[in-house]
């Protein structure tokens, strides 16, 4: 077997582009993601009746359905509602859908995971339950909710090449583009490996830092 | 607007499509377990080389999209090794080598639990050690980890429906072939959505049930 460097370097603008929009994609549904599980979770814990059970419908459903046949959905369903979407703005809703309902159960335990002697505490001291859960609750659940969440993000950057089957300009879809051109599929699977690999890796290695970084700041929090 | 008539009359091949999404999943899963023990034997071992290995193969299998290592195992094995892999095969191939490491961490999660002073004493009293594996230590090791394989198992029949990019005519394969002839791809994928969540839900119950199971008898 030869390793032709050449097919690689030829085609590293298209491979770059398709890298930058994987970036893109990951970096605008992983923030909406966070802030929609969020809003769920709390929905689901404080909302009352009717909201949880309507939460935890939407979670069941997103967690017991392959991401890529909700793909297909979202891609084939907007379009009967008269709802046109370029392919960029329906993976960004799909990842936000899917990264939600994780990233809800996540906080969900982690708030869970808390007495509720605290709220009724923050209650009776008067807070608002915003407040309480920004000033009491979060910052004890951050190094639970950090790994966790990473681990999420992962199979997030890992689930957009899935979105390549709906033609997204994304980085699978585009190496499938230049090895249809090229035919040099071992080349350019394992570079597009390598760069999936590095961009996982590096988000671990963040994560694993920060981790490290932020308990000195929660020690001394707990010290006073 | 929606109209399910045509494609409802295809029911039998969803179920023959759910029913081959089941058995790749199984198949997939039987054959990552064993390759996981090897795994397991290669984090364990005294060589640093072959730990290394096994921890650089656990790392690459979890950062890398399963779309690619599909398209590795069927598009670029067959080519290094001189062989043709139909999808089938290759499908199932990329699924154990995906699942294998991830059995692996389980089972390495799973042995921490069990005590080392078990394996002391197994020593101790002259039980070879195929004896202590097979006698002490698999018996509660399978207790430890059956609920986290069963949710392993369910990520795998999620996992399948992208082995539908290399034509393997599981249950997402079967509803786009079904579109292609209905011109209905709405209700050809929620069929789909619903066998899925049927197949899924029903696992993810079977999760909890073994779960308050275990922890009724920790207490």
């Amino acid at each position: 077997m030869n390793f032709d460097m050449s097919v690689i370097l030829d085609n590293w603008p298209v491979l770059a582009k398709g890298l930058v929009n994987t970036a893109l994609i990951c970096a605008a549904s992983l923030p909406l993601g966070l802030l929609v599980g969020a809003i769920l979770a709390v929905a689901r814990l404080r909302g009352g009746r009717a909201a949880a059970i309507a939460v935890a419908a939407y979670i069941e459903l997103i967690r017991n359905i392959p991401f890529l046949i909700q793909v297909f959905l979202l891609f084939y369903v907007l379009p009967m509602f008269g709802v046109r979407l370029n392919p960029l703005t329906v993976s960004v809703i799909a990842l936000t859908a899917y990264g939600s309902a994780y990233f809800a159960e996540i906080l969900r335990g982690a708030l869970q995971s808390i007495s509720p002697g605290q709220t009724e505490a923050g209650y009776a001291l008067g807070l608002r339950y915003m407040v309480i859960l920004r000033k009491i609750l979060l910052p004890q659940v951050v190094g639970y909710i950090l790994p966790a969440s990473t681990n999420m993000t992962i199979s997030l950057i890992k689930e957009t090449a899935v979105l390549s089957t709906i033609t997204v300009p994304e980085l699978t879809y585009m190496a499938q583009n230049v090895i249809g051109r090229t035919f040099a599929p071992i080349e350019i699977f394992t570079v597009i490996a390598l760069l999936y690999w590095a961009l996982t890796g590096a988000l671990a290695a963040l994560s694993r830092w920060l981790e490290t970084h932020m308990q000195p700041h929660l020690a001394e929090r707990r010290g006073t | 607007m929606f109209d399910f008539s045509r494609t409802l009359a295809m029911f039998p091949q969803f179920l023959a499509g759910a029913g081959v999404t089941l058995g790749v999943s199984l198949t997939g899963f039987m054959l990552g377990i064993v390759i996981g023990f090897v795994l397991l034997w290669a984090g364990r071992s005294s060589w640093r080389a072959v730990r290394w290995l096994g921890a650089l193969y656990t790392s690459f299998i979890r950062g890398t999209p399963l779309i690619i290592q599909i398209f590795v195992v069927y598009y670029v094995l067959p080519g290094l090794l001189g062989i043709d892999l139909p999808p089938l095969l290759a499908g199932i191939l990329a699924l154990a080598l995906n699942s294998a490491a991830f059995v692996a961490e389980i089972l390495r999660a799973g042995l921490t639990r069990i005590p080392a002073g078990q394996f002391e004493a197994a020593r101790s009293l002259g039980l070879p050690i195929v004896i202590t594996w097979i006698k002490v230590v698999l018996p509660q090791l399978f207790r430890n980890v059956t609920p986290p394989m069963v949710n392993e198992f369910t990520m795998l029949v999620k996992a399948s429906a992208i082995l539908s990019v290399i034509t393997v005519v599981e249950l997402t394969r079967t509803a786009q072939n079904i579109m292609n002839i209905t011109y209905r791809p709405t209700e050809a994928f929620c069929i789909a959505a619903v066998l899925y969540f049927i197949m899924l839900f029903t696992c993810s119950m079977f999760i909890k049930h073994l779960e308050s199971k275990t922890e009724a008898s920790h207490r």
